[in-house]
């Protein structure tokens, strides 16, 4: 409770400080002053207009990324069985490559497209990827590294599907898509908003009936099943939710990675539970999502690193630092 | 006969390799059974298909007389608990929320944490020895302590019957007495039905009223403890010549290995050792 009260303060002050910072800078207080309805119409057309649907989108992306890290993370009682490490993050960013490259003739008919096709074929892209690793798991056994080695060659298969789809496309989407492939918040509206919110909304319906399966499964399959937990059903609906926030959400802000992996285990590390609370998840990946969006935009005043660099910039060392731990450890 | 699961022509199959080969046996009621038999004779797959962890390739399981694979998962696991082979938790899982999770068999998804379920845990936690312990993470225990809340969890689930596959492996001696006295008293206080595999001969015939012997994927003999544990049985189902004693304190027939047959040439009973041999 404690925890959840501590990062949802955090979550609040780093969000006023992320509306106020930008070309037209805007004071705490006249942010909060804006937000509850005051503030001159200068200051509120920036701060609605252009800074809310941006620092909303980090707040829901994060939150979905790292609830669909936990719940693979415990699935696969595996702490580097995170979506992006698994390749259903580059599957997702090839599905929705895909759907700039053929579904548009570029220009204006993208807009409509990023908000009803991408998403959908970034789905299709992320179960594809998905279902290759769990086929392959399922035959070659998931223990310690292997997820890792085998979402890496996923990864890279994906990946070269995108390359070859970029060195086909015509200029505009080409450039299009590179700029959503760095995994950016920025140039996203209250559609990607919506959609991700509307995501999340949706797979934490699914989540809830099949919680306390993921506590089960964390005793490992046998257990579980001896506690009656329906396995295929309670595991096709954990990843199957988990897939769904994952591929949506590079849909919205492109392959952005880490916070899948980072989130789950700051949140266990915070509660003092053997495995990560989702809802406290969700609250750190909004944070940390939130965090290197602002750092994205502020550390080079004159230019805006992509949010997806920061958080691989901060998660990469973390990854590292897993590994190490999870050699060492039989 | 009182059986609670009746086995009938099971055949349990992993590619070319046949684990469990045609047995049809009953498991009875109210009794600890024990079943023994050489490393990959087939035991573990056995209570594996009987505890519905692996579905039999031929031939069916039933609980009283309904086949265990129409029995809904939940419904199973309120009338069978189940503890597997060397069973693993995540680090820092405390006592107390292991033993929380037997509870789950008894609870819908919308349901919250009951009276009822409190004092289960409770009285799972009590008969096995554990109140002082509920807080401690799983990882801090001994062994033998560790085993008994992976079997309160069992407890927990409030069922009828207990299985459990080689509940002693990796303890020392005076752990595995400490777990499988948990065992006998739970079977005595709660009438608990176990069933269990185990790979020491001297704890099956010191805890076991019935007993099963297996090798190749068949059954040997099953019966009683002094109708399995006999030279003759010990030595076609382990290839150890053995002699068989009676102990006269607990009246359970008690076995001394002799020699080791492997690699030899095997040769007829030695006819000059008694069948059983009282000794004080």
């Amino acid at each position: 409770m404690i925890v959840i009260a501590a990062v949802i303060v955090s979550i609040a002050l780093l969000a006023v400080v992320s509306l106020g910072v930008g070309e037209y800078p805007i004071s705490p207080g006249r942010v909060v002053a804006t937000l509850l309805g005051g503030g001159d119409p200068r200051e509120a057309l920036v701060v609605h207009n252009l800074r809310l649907p941006r620092t909303s989108l980090a707040l829901v992306a994060g939150a979905a990324l790292a609830v669909a890290g936990a719940v693979t993370q415990t699935t696969a009682r595996n702490a580097l069985a995170s979506p992006d490490l698994l390749g259903v993050t580059a599957g997702a960013g090839a599905g929705a490559v895909a759907a700039i490259v053929f579904g548009g003739a570029g220009g204006e008919a993208i807009g409509g497209l990023l908000s009803l096709g991408a998403p959908v074929s970034a789905l299709a892209g992320g179960l594809l990827a998905a279902a290759v690793v769990g086929v392959l798991l399922r035959i070659g056994g998931g223990r310690g590294l292997r997820p890792v080695l085998l979402g890496v060659a996923v990864s890279a298969f994906f990946s070269s599907l995108t390359s070859w789809m970029l060195v086909e496309a015509s200029l505009d989407d080409v450039e299009r898509a590179t700029a959503w492939l760095t995994g950016s918040l920025s140039g996203r509206g209250w559609t990607e908003v919506l959609t991700v919110s509307i995501t999340l909304a949706a797979a934490s319906a699914l989540l809830v009936p099949v919680a306390r399966g993921l506590a089960a499964l964390q005793l490992g399959p046998d257990t579980a099943r001896a506690l009656g937990t329906p396995i295929p059903l309670t595991v096709g609906t954990l990843l199957g939710a988990s897939v769904l926030l994952t591929s949506v959400t590079v849909s919205a802000v492109g392959p952005i990675g880490f916070v899948a992996l980072v989130a789950p285990h700051l949140a266990s590390l915070a509660s003092r539970t053997p495995r990560p609370p989702l809802i406290v998840s969700g609250l750190f990946g909004a944070l940390i999502l939130l965090a290197s969006d602002l750092a994205a935009r502020t550390v080079i005043p004159s230019f805006t690193v992509p949010t997806g660099a920061v958080t691989a910039l901060v998660g990469a060392p973390f990854l590292v630092w897993l590994l190490v731990r999870s050699t060492r450890t039989p | 006969m009182n059986a609670l699961f009746d086995l009938d022509d099971i055949s349990v199959r992993y590619g070319d390799h046949t684990a469990v080969d045609g047995v049809s046996l009953q498991l009875r009621r109210d009794r600890i059974t024990a079943i023994i038999g050489p490393n990959g004779c087939g035991k573990s797959t056995l209570l594996r298909a009987v505890a519905r962890l692996q579905a039999p390739s031929v031939g069916r399981v039933t609980l009283d007389d309904q086949d265990v694979s129409n029995i809904p998962p939940r419904v199973y696991a309120r009338r069978v608990a189940v503890l597997p082979q060397a069973p693993t938790a995540p680090e820092s899982l405390t006592v107390a929320d292991l033993v929380a999770r037997g509870r789950d068999p008894h609870r819908r998804w919308w349901d919250g944490w009951s009276q009822a379920d409190e004092d289960a845990v409770r009285e799972s936690l009590a008969q096995t020895g554990l109140m002082d312990l509920a807080e401690r993470p799983l990882e801090s225990l001994s062994g033998g302590q560790r085993q008994r809340a992976w079997i309160a969890l069992a407890l927990a689930q409030r069922t009828d019957a207990l299985l459990l596959d080689e509940p002693t492996t990796y303890l020392d001696i005076a752990h595995q007495l400490d777990v499988l006295d948990t065992v006998q008293n739970l079977h005595h206080e709660r009438g608990l039905t176990v069933i269990m595999v185990l790979h020491d001969l001297s704890l099956a015939a010191r805890y076991a009223d019935e007993i099963v012997a297996i090798r190749d994927g068949r059954v040997v003999a099953a019966g009683n403890a002094h109708e399995v544990m006999t030279p003759d049985v010990l030595r076609e189902v382990f290839d150890v010549d053995c002699r068989v004693l009676l102990d006269d304190d607990t009246g359970r027939p008690l076995v001394v290995p002799g020699v080791s047959l492997i690699g030899r040439k095997m040769t007829g009973p030695d006819r000059s050792t008694p069948e059983a041999t009282h000794v004080r």
